[in-house]
């Protein structure tokens, strides 16, 4: 019992930015991130004799936190209202620079082009290892990273020219 | 692997913002034996009082009660009012959980700004209002229930309304089919704090953290007989594989005020008697 608290303490010291990070770019907002994140550890502290045994531990974290994305969207799917944008925002845009505007590009991404994207270019994952997570076939997801991809650029064209932030 | 590099460069400065976890691996670690204990102890004060639960096909969602029952993990029960025990049960009927629903509907009690997911079994049905009475058990020991998800910007709570016969606990079993709904407290409340608001019992727990209230529930006492009581927590709870499952709380207070809750259950039209 012991170790599986070292070990869970462990991966949760190395991971936990990373989990955090990527559920921050599949949801685009930092306090649910938070939350799908810790979700995602409690889910894999229940099931830590599993994760023991996968192949690959960085597979299984993606998966359970995907699913906890997926989870948390779809019983509020067809009840969310569209939330106004508060009237001060230019004023956060200055405090915070570039990183407002790409916050807010992903955030009109529909959900599955986001989660492609995020998988396929972020997580550098293959189109069959995304498709496997997505539970779709390998087409979609290469015509969801396409759209997804073409809608953050030209979301993104004008900031990029200016500020010379991308490569 | 041009884009993926393009993606990253692209992506990158929206993580600026990021000023790390907000809790340490050992807090972590603190909340997944919390989290264990709690659905250990879910299960646990399910089996003690023979909870018979709907399972069907659809998600279900326990009903926080003021604390008769207690879980494991918390067991710190709040003083509650004993109802009248010489009112006779009569059958439950579909009809009466339609004429409650239609009260409810007529009360217009949901604030605006509040979507409802329905969470009892055929509450999908287009027809089905996401809030609905349906029956449970034979009779009104039984009662009606009423349970739908509450959300809004700032996330999700579950309300319930309960309509039955002032009746014993007790005579409600699981050998009479007669189901109680009795989600242990989640692990961040604190005890409850009872007192009477325009003779109507209000019991409010509020979050270790915040001090803001998780859940609140009042229930009124009528007097044919009826209990009225309708409970707002900011927990959903979910049957996963058979288990009821406690979901992390997405929200810090419940999104319904005492006032809220007391004004709908002195709502005319919510009678245990068809």
């Amino acid at each position: 019992m012991k170790d599986k608290d070292a070990e869970f303490v462990e991966f949760v010291r190395a991971k936990h930015g990373h989990v955090r990070r990527t559920a921050f770019l599949l949801c685009a907002d930092w306090h649910l991130a938070e939350d799908l994140a810790q979700a995602t550890l409690l889910k894999l502290y229940r099931s830590w004799s599993r994760v023991r045994r996968a192949d690959s531990v960085d597979a299984y974290w993606r998966t359970v936190l995907v699913r906890t994305v997926i989870d948390h969207r779809r019983p509020l799917k067809s009840s969310e209202r569209p939330v106004a944008e508060p009237p001060d925002l230019p004023a956060v845009e200055v405090e915070h620079g570039h990183g407002v505007d790409v916050q807010r590009a992903l955030a009109t991404l529909p959900p599955g082009q986001r989660a492609a994207v995020v998988l396929r270019y972020w997580e550098d994952l293959s189109v069959t290892q995304v498709a496997t997570l997505l539970k779709c076939s390998e087409g979609t997801v290469k015509s969801q990273c396409a759209k997804g991809l073409a809608a953050l650029r030209r979301a993104l064209n004008g900031n990029l020219d200016k500020g010379g932030v991308a490569t | 692997m041009n884009d993926v590099n393009e993606v990253r460069g692209m992506l990158a400065p929206a993580l600026e913002g990021d000023t790390g976890p907000r809790h340490s691996p050992e807090e972590v670690l603190r909340s997944a034996h919390r989290a264990t204990a709690r659905r250990r102890a879910v299960v646990v004060a399910a089996l003690s009082v023979g909870v018979v639960l709907a399972t069907g096909t659809s998600v279900l969602v326990g009903v926080t009660t003021s604390s008769t029952v207690a879980s494991a993990s918390s067991a710190a029960p709040t003083t509650a009012v004993q109802p009248p025990t010489d009112v006779r049960p009569v059958r439950t009927t579909l009809g009466h959980a339609d004429e409650l629903t239609a009260a409810l509907a007529a009360a217009d009690v949901i604030p605006d700004g509040l979507d409802l997911v329905a969470t009892l079994p055929d509450g999908t049905a287009p027809e089905v209002p996401p809030l609905h009475f349906r029956p449970f058990g034979e009779d009104t020991s039984g009662g009606y229930l009423a349970s739908a998800v509450v959300v809004d910007a700032k996330g999700r709570a579950t309300l319930t309304v309960y309509v039955r016969s002032a009746t014993a606990p007790d005579k409600c079993t699981a050998e009479s089919r007669c189901p109680i709904f009795a989600a242990a407290r989640a692990a961040n409340l604190g005890q409850s704090t009872v007192t009477s608001v325009d003779g109507v019992e209000v019991a409010v727990a509020r979050d270790h953290g915040t001090g803001l209230p998780g859940m609140v529930s009042v229930t009124a006492h009528l007097p044919d007989g009826t209990v009225v009581k309708a409970t707002v927590v900011t927990e959903v709870t979910v049957l996963s594989q058979g288990v009821p499952y406690p979901e992390p709380a997405t929200r810090d207070s419940v999104p319904l005020t005492e006032r809220q809750l007391i004004d709908l259950v002195k709502k005319p039209g919510f009678r245990y008697r068809p």
